[in-house]
């Protein structure tokens, strides 16, 4: 569910980071052939990969962690309200994940990592960060 | 903050399998990267 959010919150910012000449891309964690069930499901508007073996959350610095705190059922009870909804976990179900801003050849401007399920970054947050990147006053 | 060697060079799959180099998806541009708590 809340990766189902997260998407579709980032996804319908697609052309504005576009217009500040970035791009968005997605990473999850199950097979590939989990991507592809993810994508006929919902469609997305940007690249998306997989990293089955968690090395690249890992080495990006992003969390697992266990269970689901009380933040995580409040989180969830407002994606719900926006009419996300959960669906059969594919990939780790404690792994969190986060939001990067890379900017060529490998410099990170801008990380969020998720303290429990649901606290993604608001898209606000990232692009005000991709617009201070582009020398672009909001 | 420069992304770490071992970052720079790890892979991800896309949805039909093959390895892309990480460096790959940010090569054209600011990219914004978001990790999924995962698919589902």
């Amino acid at each position: 569910m809340f990766c189902r959010e997260q998407v579709a919150r980032f996804g319908a910012h697609r052309d504005e980071v576009a217009s500040l000449g970035g791009s968005i891309v997605a990473i999850g964690n199950g097979t590939p052939a989990m991507a592809q069930g993810f994508l006929r499901q919902f469609p997305l508007p940007f690249r998306v990969f997989t990293d089955p073996s968690r090395q690249v959350y890992a080495l990006a610095g992003m969390r697992r962690t266990f269970g689901l705190g009380l933040r995580s059922l409040v989180a969830g009870r407002q994606a719900m309200k926006e009419g996300h909804r959960q669906g059969k976990t594919q990939g780790d179900p404690w792994q969190q994940g986060g939001v990067l801003i890379v900017v060529p050849p490998g410099e990170v401007v801008f990380e969020h990592v998720d303290q429990f399920a649901g606290d993604s970054a608001a898209p606000d947050e990232v692009l005000t960060a991709l617009r201070a990147v582009v020398g672009q006053a909001p | 903050m420069a992304v770490s060697p071992e970052l720079a060079a790890a892979t991800v799959l896309d949805p039909d399998g093959r390895a892309v180099p990480l460096t790959a998806l940010w090569a054209e541009g600011p990219t914004v990267v978001l990790f999924l708590r995962h698919f589902g």
